[in-house]
């Protein structure tokens, strides 16, 4: 465009100078992530959020790793036994963060929605789906982060009280770090799910009751099945119970493999799940009107 | 610019813009009127992509607003003033909005001053009133220097100052070329603020004219006279074929006449005058005559009670006001 300028017209406007309009750039993803960061960090509930993950992982860490006891396997253990539960001491939370997150990535787009603020968004981004995908990385980037502080920073606070109950595992044996990864990853793509559910039905109120309902629900009521007879084997096809199949060290059983699904199994079912959520979302939000 | 062709817009069953066509030029401030419900905010939801039209299409200095590279650039709209996350400071949120175009920080803070929204630009949207909400609305309005302002009800809740500061804001911007497009309910504003005027009318375009031509048309003027003798020259005025009504006592409203020619018979008949005058229309009364079969929510004043009766006496008479075009100019 050219430089076009304003005048400041009288009154409340008095010492505001000329504006060269060079200034105004187009619309660019950098930009996007940037004005996203922004929206993101400029909220109280998302330090709420995030504060409350960091302090109940470490804080369940802590007090699971202080409470472990040989006693409870006859005094002694193997390596892969205290490899398993040092592992869950740290990821274990995840099953209540993890619904934090939800609720976070819930936030993220409802709140927009609920206070009418993402007329603004969709007017500055037309495009809207580069604004979306913009918030996806935002939220993903910070719960990955937020997931390694917690987990991983949880896993190497604690370790001296396991090691105190002669559960010492190091960091670096081999399969620790990438399941205490995978949990950081976890809280990162059930919070990208719970903003796919919340971009979707555009209500904290629907959005939270549809994420609890796949995270916490879904996995008792296939348990109840499984008891009748029904639903053989749905449960690893649930994302709270893939998670945790990537996020736990899996014990072997014998003549090879684990009594799961393998790793990356549980992990593209995690992903379907963000897809089936996301996809959708993303391709109604430039149907709709806003 | 921004140039519409059959614009619908269509809710289940209820039609809310209904294949609206207009032109809105740059270098004037053009008014959108219409009573509650007739599509103006639609249509102008429409213009910035918000809502996607039925049929037909708008666009926006040539193009769709959406296929612009730097929207905000473009337009600057202010739709609703409390789209803002309430939880929100006013400079962030601004800072959000200027980062999707790469408007520098400066920008930010010069219309936060614009807007003499300086003191609370740290406070949370929350809890701003109504016409803070208005200035920071505004001031994210103008973030990207557009090219086209459009603004609905600017001047809802803001004080004095304010309202006289949006006027020479949009005068000025119009001054300098740009195209300006705001809705108000305050006749009297529009009338100060608008070079042309559209009236929309469940959903329809009811007028696109000139404000002077808008209220040439739908307006009648009246001679009016205060006089002692005011039955007398009440059927003076009658034998000389004029239309006259008296809604009070001394007084007379004349239509259809010239002046001079009323003062003319007066002095003719040795009628003492306390008053002469001629009385023309306001755009209220001419908004008022022009959407009076399109309220969509009906009240005493819209439905059996004539407001038109309290102001302008003569007006009320006429059943086809339209018909009076510029006669007694």
């Amino acid at each position: 465009m050219s430089t076009t300028t304003y005048q400041q017209p009288a009154a409340p406007t008095q010492g505001v100078g000329r504006t060269p309009s060079a200034h105004v750039k187009n619309v660019s993803f950098g930009g996007n992530l940037k004005a996203e960061w922004i929206k993101f960090s400029s909220l109280r509930s998302t330090w709420w959020s995030i504060g409350i993950m960091i302090v109940m992982s470490i804080g369940l860490s802590a007090i699971v790793s202080a409470t472990l006891n040989p006693e409870m396997f006859g005094g002694t253990i193997d390596e892969t036994t205290a490899k398993i539960f040092a592992v869950q001491s740290s990821a274990f939370s995840l099953a209540f963060t993890g619904l934090i997150a939800a609720v976070l990535g819930v936030l993220v787009i409802s709140g927009e929605y609920s206070t009418g603020m993402i007329r603004s968004t969709f007017t500055a981004v037309p495009k809207r789906t580069a604004a979306l995908v913009a918030k996806i990385f935002i939220l993903f980037g910070v719960l990955l982060i937020v997931g390694v502080i917690s987990i991983v920073g949880g896993f190497i606070l604690t370790s001296g009280l396991r090691e105190a109950n002669g559960f010492g595992v190091g960091l670096m044996e081999p399969g620790v770090l990438g399941a205490l990864f995978s949990g950081a990853l976890y809280l990162g793509l059930i919070g990208v799910m719970a903003f796919g559910f919340g971009a979707l039905v555009r209500s904290a109120a629907g959005g939270i009751a549809i994420s609890v309902g796949v995270l916490m629900v879904l996995p008792i009521l296939v348990q109840i099945m499984n008891q009748f007879g029904w639903g053989d084997g749905l449960q690893g096809w649930l994302p709270a119970n893939a998670g945790s199949a990537i996020y736990s060290i899996q014990p072997p059983v014998p003549g090879g493999g684990t009594a799961g699904m393998e790793y990356w199994q549980s992990l593209l079912i995690l992903i379907g799940w963000v897809l089936i959520a996301v996809v959708p979302a993303l391709v109604l939000a430039k149907r709709r009107d806003a | 610019m921004i140039e519409a062709q059959s614009l619908t817009k269509r809710y289940g069953s209820k039609t809310a813009v209904d294949g609206v066509t207009f032109t809105i030029k740059p270098g004037k401030v053009t008014g959108f009127l219409g009573p509650n419900g007739a599509g103006k905010s639609t249509t102008m939801r429409m213009i910035v992509g918000l809502d996607s039209p039925t049929q037909g299409h708008v666009t926006v200095n040539g193009r769709p607003y959406a296929q612009h590279r730097s929207p905000l650039h473009e337009v600057g709209a202010l739709l609703d003033a409390k789209a803002v996350h309430t939880g929100r400071s006013a400079r962030n949120h601004l800072r959000a909005m200027a980062a999707t175009h790469g408007i520098p920080t400066s920008r930010v803070d010069q219309v936060i001053e614009m807007t003499g929204l300086t003191s609370v630009a740290s406070k949370r949207v929350g809890g701003f009133s109504l016409g803070m909400g208005q200035r920071l609305g505004i001031a994210a309005a103008l973030l990207g220097d557009p090219q086209t302002l459009i603004l609905d009800e600017p001047v809802n809740g803001l004080d004095p100052d304010g309202v006289l500061w949006v006027r020479q804001l949009v005068r000025g911007l119009a001054a300098q070329g740009k195209t300006v497009l705001l809705s108000s309910h305050l006749m009297s504003e529009m009338a100060q603020t608008a070079d042309h005027i559209i009236v929309l009318g469940r959903g329809r375009i009811i007028a696109d004219a000139p404000v002077a031509e808008l209220v040439g048309s739908a307006t009648t003027t009246t001679v009016r006279i205060r006089s002692p003798h005011f039955e007398r020259f009440q059927d003076v005025l009658r034998q000389s074929g004029m239309t006259v009504a008296s809604s009070e006592p001394q007084l007379l409203d004349v239509t259809g006449v010239p002046i001079e020619r009323v003062g003319e018979l007066a002095a003719q008949s040795g009628i003492i005058l306390h008053e002469l005058r001629t009385v023309t229309g306001s755009l209220e009364e001419a908004y008022l005559n022009l959407t009076r079969n399109d309220v969509e929510y009906q009240t005493d004043a819209a439905a059996g009670f004539d407001p038109r009766a309290v102001i302008h006496p003569a007006a009320a008479q006429q059943q086809a006001p339209q018909t009076f075009q510029g006669e007694n100019r």
